[in-house]
């Protein structure tokens, strides 16, 4: 089901474009990316609504009475909060589902070059089944893995004076925490000096957890992270939600 | 509140990735190779032992992700067995056949051993995933390198002072066997994964590819004589017996053409799934091996003789099944119960191997 439903439209897709790029396999993972955050676009403009209505909330008289009030009672607490959200019609889940699409995108997308470049036989013949009729597998294949400097079916070093040096990761690690400093909510009141610790932690954590990913895979999917990283960049200043003064002075709080 | 949801959510994606890496994982179909021991490369090279059955050793001597062989290891004159990774690790090895003790290593090529090994005459011709076909001697020495456009996954095969060699970029290469200067090459409707046929009588090559075509060349100079329609794609090299080609197609169709006059000598041959591995033609029988693990043995005048199905989840042969000890038909399935079967020319079961 997975592969019927993720998979196989996935590969197909990134190869078709492969073969209307002129068989540039880099080109089609970059088109792909942004037609895929395209395609969430409604889903991160909610997320960008959602977050902004929960950081008002939070910031309110209301917010803040029950913060002083229940205290000492986490359980009442948190019975209180459901009852504001429910009360303003704010969803808390809703500012994490394009983080939770991304997900299967990443495992999906990650799957699928690993089997578009195949590199046996048994390889080639597993994808082969999987390609729908409308492309010719005897045209298209075998794939040109090489984009710039890169092998997209291997993980990615540039050799420069004799050292291997992954650019593709310390790229990814880098916009990562870009992004993440510049689309990070602001916070305050009540227990969201614990929230903000905890932001300013997964500012952290999550270059260096995608910077891994980009140095141990495939450098197909590092390619991917570092465009959807671009495009969310490029997306948040578009929109005036990108706050560039947070870049270098963390958190700011209100 | 959001922030802290992300932590389980990043650890299920760090695991997810982690079990695809496994699952995106180098594999391919067995390597099988018969010497005075069996030689089956599965991830690990076993050898066993052609009478009693039993492993007799492993090399790597546990299986390991970064270290996975799948080319039929290839036997030297001074009595070295020619193995070569297929995955991170993509060293070509040379080891005792008797022991399985490693002689030599040759690290220079970039990616990984995926075509079968040609020794001729104290050269190893070593074709790569990285386009290059290696010389090397018996003691590991590079001789030459010939650089094709496209990954290497066939056989190179020799005939009188040629070298022949079909690569992944629609092209066979006529090599010279001593030095690796092309001497010509021609274009084929699609990639190949298999070495051509020889016909030495007729002076052609038969390949066929990822395409419904057979074709034969003039091995003098690579021009297409004619061409044969199929149903389906032919994966790996046709048999030339008694000038008559004996092959398979993915749909599950099986070809007897008598060369000289492109005569189909089998109307309608079919068997049940789709056949991949080049058959093994017998004195009085072919036998195809198909990905539904069913092995079948049709008779010279096109009849089906026998079946047989290898046990397992999801079994499949890839590999062309070999003859051994003048008497027994071996494969060596995937996803099967057991790693090597043996069969009867008449199809009864005989032994098997499972590993440990």
């Amino acid at each position: 089901m997975w592969d019927l439903l993720i998979v196989n439209p996935f590969t197909n897709v990134l190869l078709f474009i492969y073969e209307l790029v002129g068989h540039n396999f880099g080109l089609a993972i970059i088109i792909f990316t942004v037609l895929i955050r395209l395609l969430i676009w409604p889903l991160t403009a909610q997320q960008l609504q959602s977050s902004k209505a929960l950081q008002e909330l939070q910031q309110s008289k209301e917010w803040k009475e029950i913060q002083k009030k229940y205290a000492k009672d986490r359980e009442k607490l948190a019975q209180a909060q459901m009852e504001l959200y429910q009360k303003h019609g704010i969803n808390p889940l809703g500012s994490c589902l394009p983080t939770l699409i991304q997900f299967p995108l990443i495992i999906g997308l990650y799957q699928s070059i690993i089997y578009s470049l195949s590199s046996t036989p048994y390889q080639l013949l597993q994808l082969s089944s999987r390609v729908y009729p409308s492309l010719d597998v005897a045209r298209i294949f075998p794939l040109n893995s090489q984009f710039l400097w890169m092998d997209l079916g291997q993980p990615e070093r540039l050799q420069i004076l004799g050292f291997s040096i992954p650019v593709l990761a310390i790229l990814v690690a880098l916009t990562t925490y870009l992004q993440s400093k510049l689309t990070m909510t602001n916070m305050g009141g009540g227990d969201n000096d614990q929230a903000a610790a905890m932001s300013q932690s997964m500012a952290l954590t999550m270059p260096i957890f995608l910077g891994w990913l980009a140095l141990s895979f495939a450098s197909g999917l590092a390619l991917y992270f570092l465009v959807s990283n671009i495009f969310t960049i490029v997306q948040y200043t578009a929109l005036g939600r990108a706050d560039f003064s947070k870049l270098f002075g963390g958190a700011k709080r209100s | 509140m959001k922030l802290k949801r992300l932590f389980p959510l990043i650890i299920v994606l760090a695991l997810a990735l982690g079990g695809c890496s496994s699952r995106g994982q180098v594999s391919n179909w067995p390597g099988l190779a018969a010497e005075d021991l069996l030689y089956l490369a599965e991830g690990q090279v076993f050898a066993i032992d052609a009478v009693t059955h039993n492993p007799v050793w492993a090399f790597p001597e546990e299986k390991s992700a970064n270290l996975l062989i799948f080319t039929p290891p290839a036997m030297t004159e001074n009595g070295r067995l020619i193995v070569g990774g297929a995955s991170k690790d993509n060293r070509l090895f040379a080891l005792d056949a008797a022991t399985g003790r490693q002689i030599w290593e040759f690290d220079q090529a970039a990616r990984g051993w995926v075509a079968p090994f040609l020794v001729q005459d104290g050269i190893i011709y070593a074709p790569n995933g990285d386009g290059i076909l290696y010389a090397l001697d018996l003691d590991g020495n590079l001789l030459w390198t010939f650089e094709a456009g496209s990954p290497l996954w066939a056989k190179p095969v020799a005939a009188e002072e040629n070298l022949y060699l079909t690569s992944l970029d629609h092209r066979l290469y006529a090599l010279d066997l001593h030095t690796g200067i092309k001497r010509w090459e021609a274009t084929l409707p699609a990639a190949s994964t298999h070495a051509p046929a020889i016909d030495l009588e007729n002076g052609w090559l038969y390949v066929g590819g990822l395409t419904e075509q057979l074709l034969a060349l003039n091995m003098e100079n690579g021009q297409v004589a004619w061409t044969f329609d199929t149903d389906g794609r032919i994966w790996q090299s046709p048999i030339l017996k008694d000038g008559v080609l004996y092959f398979g197609d993915q749909t599950g169709r099986c070809y007897a053409l008598q060369v000289a006059d492109q005569t189909l000598l089998w109307q309608d041959v079919r068997v049940e799934g789709g056949i991949i591995a080049s058959p093994l033609v017998l004195e009085d029988q072919v036998i195809f091996a198909a990905d539904n693990g069913q092995l079948y043995a049709v008779s010279l005048a096109g009849e089906m003789l026998w079946s047989r199905q290898v046990e397992g989840k999801e079994p499949a042969i890839y590999t062309p099944p070999l003859w051994a000890a003048g008497e027994e038909i071996i494969v060596a399935p995937m996803n099967a119960d057991v790693l090597l079967a043996a069969f009867s020319p008449t199809g009864q079961p005989l032994w098997t191997f499972a590993s440990k």
